[in-house]
């Protein structure tokens, strides 16, 4: 990644009464990213992105958006930032529009017609007009992604975004990011507890647990480790096993069902493939089996549970 | 400039899209008619007893009598300038508002201010600590806007209530007055530099009625003050209607000792001083202004402060 950082945590670490909450996290944003914040309960997700928007100041370390300390320029950083911190809690007394106003107002600049046009983006133009007391969780999540990209920020923070949504707001959201993120270079940072919608959604995921960041890493699967597993469904498994014993000695081997479970590197698996056809084994599958990201975060943080 | 008036039109915004606002509004209008009312049928109920030249030649001798037995100049003043309007009123023949009439009533009725201040007390304790409770702090804050600029359109916008409702009250009780009560004979008399004039109902009332502005300021501020500390809208809107009607006794309780002096409302209601003494000895409008302002500015400092410089962890 050669650009620049559109926001920097360099070290931050939250006290409070004595407690470490969050611990000495460093982490990079970039532009056109959709990074995912994923952690147990009570890890300090919400913390880290209080004092990201600066609800809640830094006891150490400093938080840099689009090259501004957050602490010295808060104007002119906190300018380029959107976010919803928890619950997109909003005027229930008033309706979704006239709360769009409200923060238009709060962000300077903002025309009816921008305006309008984010209510069509987020798809609640049927009922912008109604008081937000009737409005559906769902609803309300379009509405605090509505007042997010009011002011077309260039870092889009998003607690539990999709708390709420039905599934096919889910993918309207997902494309929605994946799209800004693409098309307008925005970097987007989004903390969930739903592991398979973080990697479907997110380029990059950091992971926080007990306040500390634990792994960064590509949701294209780790690089680092060079193999990998493979299912091979073959039409005779134990001739098939016995081959891959003598010809690989040391490897790992296992009949999982009715497939062959083989660690491998990846130039590797077509000879194995040959010797296989070589011996008369037929091959009807190989399936290079990617470990989902649960079974890594689970290995990774000890099994503590993630709801 | 522009971005102060977009922020307290917002503030605005949120008080008046609330229908309890309305209930208040409209409880305080009834409130103001039916002191109206009553007052016009309780000046039906009583029947003159005396001619009022009568009366005023008691009052008369009651004024000289006490002018006599003044401490200090001030009481003595008063009782000499109102004993010479007394006598001036039987020289020249002119009677004093009756009891029935409209100037009387109009200005009797600054005690609806009380109404006003009550309902402005609510609007204050909750126009930060709400924003807590509702959640909706964390989108406020999260703007390209200061935090304390926000906290002054806030307050700003408690004020611009305020008047609003002491509009209301004053414009409320004319409106009742003309409509429930006859205007009655009488004119008012003041003393100015030696010379005793007519002084217009309207100037009379509007003084009134700043007086008690000054009072309700105040307690705006103190309740804004203790829902910004506390982020808690019961807190402020208890602590301060206690106070407003239990702070002046303590006045009273405490009156031996010199802390008083300083004490918060010893000040408060400046209506005192048109009377012959005020509440305690040794004080002056300009000291109790002087308090007042000394106190006003604590209630905003502690306010700004708690607001910019702690954490937003609802
Ligand atoms: N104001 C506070 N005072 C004391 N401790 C706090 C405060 N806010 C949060 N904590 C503690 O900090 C830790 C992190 O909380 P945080 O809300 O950041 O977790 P989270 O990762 O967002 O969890 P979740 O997934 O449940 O939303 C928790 O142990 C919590 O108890
Ligand atoms: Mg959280």
């Amino acid at each position: 990644m050669n650009e620049q950082p559109v926001v920097q945590l360099k070290n931050i670490t939250k006290k409070i009464g004595g407690k470490t909450i969050i611990d000495d996290l460093s982490l990079d944003l970039y532009p056109g990213q959709v990074t995912g914040f994923l952690g147990p309960n009570g890890a300090g997700k919400t913390t880290t992105i209080r004092m990201m928007v600066g609800l809640m100041k830094v006891t150490s370390g400093e938080v840099m958006i689009d090259g501004y300390k957050l602490k010295d320029n808060y104007r002119k950083s906190i300018a380029q930032v959107g976010a919803i911190v928890e619950n997109p809690e909003m005027y229930k007394f008033m309706s979704g529009y006239q709360n769009l106003v409200h923060f238009a107002r709060l962000q300077g600049n903002i025309s009816k017609e921008r305006i309008k046009e984010v209510v069509k983006q987020v798809g609640l133009e049927s009922r912008i007009h109604d008081k937000v007391q009737a409005y559906s969780l769902g609803m309300r999540q379009r509405l605090g992604l509505a007042q997010a990209i009011l002011h077309k920020p260039k870092f889009l923070i998003l607690d539990e975004p999709t708390n709420g949504l039905d599934p096919a707001g889910i993918r309207e959201f997902r494309m929605y990011l994946r799209k800004i993120a693409t098309e307008d270079g925005v970097s987007v940072f989004v903390s969930s507890h739903l592991l398979s919608e973080i990697e479907l959604m997110c380029d990059r995921i950091a992971i926080i647990q007990q306040g500390k960041l634990i792994s960064i890493r590509s949701v294209q699967g780790s690089d680092q480790d060079k193999r990998k597993t493979f299912l091979f469904k073959v039409s005779d498994k134990e001739k098939a096993w016995q081959i891959v014993r003598d010809n690989f000695g040391d490897i790992e081997v296992e009949v999982v069902n009715d497939r062959l479970m083989i660690k491998l590197e990846k130039e590797q698996s077509a000879k194995v493939n040959r010797i296989f056809i070589e011996s008369g084994i037929d091959v009807y599958e190989i399936i290079p089996h990617k470990k989902t990201l649960e079974e890594e975060f689970l290995e990774m943080t000890g099994g503590e549970q993630i709801v | 400039m522009s971005e102060m008036i977009r922020l307290i039109r917002n503030e605005w915004m949120k008080i008046f899209k609330r229908n309890s606002t309305f209930i208040l509004i409209a409880i305080l209008i009834g409130a103001v008619f039916l002191f109206a009312f009553v007052s016009s049928w309780s000046s039906n109920q009583q029947s003159q007893t005396m001619p009022w030249e009568e009366q005023v030649s008691q009052q008369m001798s009651v004024y000289e009598q006490q002018e006599a037995q003044s401490e200090n100049m001030h009481e003595k003043n008063y009782y000499q300038d109102q004993a010479a309007i007394a006598r001036h009123r039987l020289e020249n023949d002119i009677p004093p508002p009756q009891h029935t009439s409209f100037i009387q009533y109009l200005l009797d009725s600054k005690s609806n201010i009380t109404f006003a201040v009550l309902f402005t007390v609510i609007i204050a304790s909750g126009i930060v600590a709400s924003e807590f409770a509702w959640g909706t702090i964390k989108l406020l804050t999260i703007r390209p806007v200061r935090r304390g600029k926000i906290l002054w359109a806030k307050y700003i916008t408690t004020l611009l209530f305020s008047l609003t409702l002491a509009i209301i009250t004053y414009l409320g009780a004319i409106i009742g007055g003309l409509v429930f009560l006859e205007k009655g004979d009488g004119v008012l008399l003041t003393m100015v530099e030696d010379h005793i004039v007519e002084q217009s109902v309207w100037i009379e009332s509007l003084r009134l009625y700043g007086l008690a502005f000054v009072n309700m300021i105040i307690m705006t501020s103190f309740a804004f003050m203790i829902g910004t500390l506390s982020r808690s809208n019961a807190l402020a809107i208890g602590l301060s209607i206690f106070l407003m009607f239990t702070g002046q006794q303590l006045v009273f309780l405490f009156q031996e000792y010199t802390f008083v002096k300083f004490y918060l409302f010893t000040h408060t209601d400046l209506s005192q001083y048109l009377q012959p003494k005020p509440m305690i000895e040794g004080i002056s409008p300009l000291f109790s202004v002087t308090v007042l302002m000394l106190y006003l500015f604590v209630f905003l400092l502690i306010s700004h402060l708690s607001f910019t410089k702690r954490d937003i962890a609802t």
